[in-house]
């Protein structure tokens, strides 16, 4: 019969060194292409601010636009008159209101490419993204597999 | 130019001179250099024992030093600054693989068997059967619960500094690495029988 594998005992033996060591001068190198990206980041930060402000700029037009939609629609509305007798005019008014550009922008980040229209990669949108998702409070599921631990001790 | 520090000033010393280096006119890339050169090799070692692939590892590093250059002057200092930094530098790890998961549809299994392939071809861990093994039985846990293992066994880490690091209860943690610790013995001495 096999020994009893003992991982305490394995450790003391040196299975706990460093099983994947990094390639030789990794890092030597890694300090100075750090100072590189950041340095690289300040430049391209003005850009990012410009991705952000055009995000915003077109989460505000779909904003406006469905505003208008849910007035057409009016789902909270009990009475049966004819929107077109009601309040026609103050749906006019409001469509008169949105910009025509932010119309477009709207069609377009919904129908076209995303990509073509801000101009930016899909790892800068996923980047950007995360960079305004950020956050370093862990998601609230970042604790143990209590499942687990139940199953085992169950 | 990384500025000089004496040897025997100690860590917690060393780190204070980076956070208020950093904060003076002119110091940041200094300090921010200090202490990539101070951490590096610390956040390397979890990190690509997490995603086990060295370009994927470089990767999470430059991620994790980005989001530490900029988040360094928001430190508070209510930890210490190698606890933030692991904190920063696993949750990364944990996103890197949660995302790559998600972008490629991989169910779990899938996910862990190119991990797996990736230890078959790691030159370091030619003719070192046992670590081989490990490594291949660990991508069997939970990746958190992996994590935990890791941090404990390989980066042999106070309980309370993992705790501040996961944001986890000692006690949880203890459970956790004692239920790790059996389920990985018992996944090796099957492979043995």
């Amino acid at each position: 019969m096999a020994n009893k594998i003992n991982l305490n005992e394995l450790k003391k033996k040196g299975l706990n060194q460093d099983p994947f060591p990094a390639p030789e001068g990794y890092f030597n190198d890694f300090p100075q292409r750090m100072l590189q990206q950041i340095e690289e980041e300040a430049e391209t930060e003005k850009g990012k601010v410009i991705s952000l402000s055009s995000r915003w700029y077109y989460a505000a037009a779909a904003i406006v636009v469905l505003v208008v939609a849910v007035w057409l629609i009016n789902p909270f509305q009990t009475d049966t008159t004819p929107i077109a007798e009601t309040n026609q005019n103050e749906v006019q008014n409001l469509l008169a209101e949105v910009n025509e550009q932010d119309l477009i922008d709207y069609l377009q980040i919904n129908s076209a490419d995303m990509i073509s229209t801000v101009s930016l990669t899909e790892e800068e949108q996923e980047e950007l993204l995360e960079s305004e998702l950020e956050s370093y409070d862990l998601p609230e599921d970042y604790y143990l597999d209590t499942d687990y631990l139940l199953e085992e001790y169950l | 130019m990384v500025a000089v520090v004496s040897p025997n000033i100690r860590l917690k010393d060393q780190d204070q001179y980076i956070l208020r280096r950093f904060k003076e006119a002119g110091g940041q890339q200094d300090a921010f250099q200090l202490l990539v050169h101070t951490y590096q090799e610390r956040m390397y070692a979890i990190i690509r024992k997490m995603v086990i692939d060295h370009d994927d590892a470089d990767d999470v590093m430059q991620e994790t030093f980005v989001k530490v250059w900029r988040n360094l002057g928001k430190f508070q200092g209510d930890s210490q600054l190698y606890t933030w930094l692991y904190r920063i530098a696993t949750n990364e790890s944990l996103r890197f693989l949660e995302k790559k998961k998600r972008r490629f549809f991989l169910p779990i299994g899938d996910a862990n068997q190119e991990l797996a392939d990736k230890i078959d071809h790691t030159p370091s861990l030619d003719g070192d059967e046992i670590q081989r093994r490990l490594q291949k039985a660990l991508l069997q846990l939970p990746d958190k619960q992996r994590l935990v293992f890791n941090l404990k066994y390989f980066e042999d880490l106070k309980y309370e500094a993992i705790a501040e690091i996961t944001g986890t209860s000692v006690g949880g943690l203890k459970a956790s690495y004692h239920l790790a610790v059996k389920k990985i013995e018992a996944i090796l001495q099957l492979e043995t029988i």
